[in-house]
């Protein structure tokens, strides 16, 4: 499949009605997730076992699924999220796992696959807990990370991966929230592809 | 709920192995039912179809 194919179809999923600030609920960009998922795909990593990790609305699970991965797992601690996710899910027949839990109560001694996707939330380093995680559960692991924290990630995932790529993307995000001032803030992200 | 994917869960609070009981199945997957973990007494609710592996004041 074609990214620019991918793309529309996952602008089709269903989207969060209503968001929620505290989970930083903001729908991963379509074309964002496609360029993941290409490269992700590009890489050989969609072939076994996939988690969405923080899945929300599911965009990277069903990608993951259509681009040919085996087995995938969605996992999301938020109930409206997976509601969503699923009915995105069941519209176009992906066999896909969801459970709701946190993910600090996924065992790695329970879990493994080999590849991680996530967009995790940015704020309160909650991403260096997704991050932790992610690393404890796969080999590699596709993430998205604020550009502006770079030097940060980059120097935290030294003591806890072997290697890792970056790609240079922006970030278009629409007005979510009341708080927001404007109706589209672009900001820098990162996809990282990092290494176990 | 996929039956087999209980091997891949645990208890939450005590990462104990948890039993499956199903209520209602649809083509080996579990629509309604809970999975229980001996150790803490507690039943974590499958609804519709997915596992809620949360302690209850999180629910």
């Amino acid at each position: 499949m074609k990214k620019k194919r991918l793309e529309i179809f996952l602008e089709g999923l269903e989207k969060f009605s209503y968001p929620k600030a505290y989970l930083e609920q903001y729908s991963t960009p379509a074309n964002i997730a496609a360029e993941l998922l290409v490269y992700a795909k590009l890489k050989g990593d969609l072939s076994g076992s996939v988690c969405d990790l923080g899945c929300g609305t599911g965009i990277f699970a069903i990608g993951a699924k259509i681009l040919g991965a085996e087995k995938v797992y969605a996992i999301d601690v938020d109930e409206n999220a997976l509601e969503i996710a699923r009915r995105n899910a069941d519209k176009y027949d992906c066999g896909i796992d969801f459970i709701r839990m946190d993910i600090a109560d996924i065992d790695k001694n329970d879990l493994q696959v080999d590849t991680v996707l996530m967009n995790p939330p940015f704020k309160s380093h909650k991403d260096i807990k997704f991050l932790n995680k992610s690393l404890e559960l796969a080999d590699v692991v596709y993430s998205m990370h604020n550009g502006v924290t770079e030097e940060f990630i980059n120097n935290y995932v030294v003591d806890i991966c072997n290697g890792f790529e970056i790609r240079k993307i922006r970030f278009p995000i629409k007005r979510t929230f009341e708080f927001h001032r404007k109706n589209v803030k672009e900001i820098d992200v990162n996809i990282y592809r990092f290494q176990r | 709920m996929w039956k087999n994917l209980v091997k891949i869960l645990a208890c939450p609070i005590c990462k104990k192995d948890l039993l499956l009981i199903v209520d209602e199945e649809r083509d080996n997957d579990v629509i309604k039912g809970y999975l229980y973990c001996s150790r803490c007494n507690e039943r974590y609710p499958i609804e519709d179809g997915i596992p809620v592996l949360l302690p209850l004041d999180q629910r």
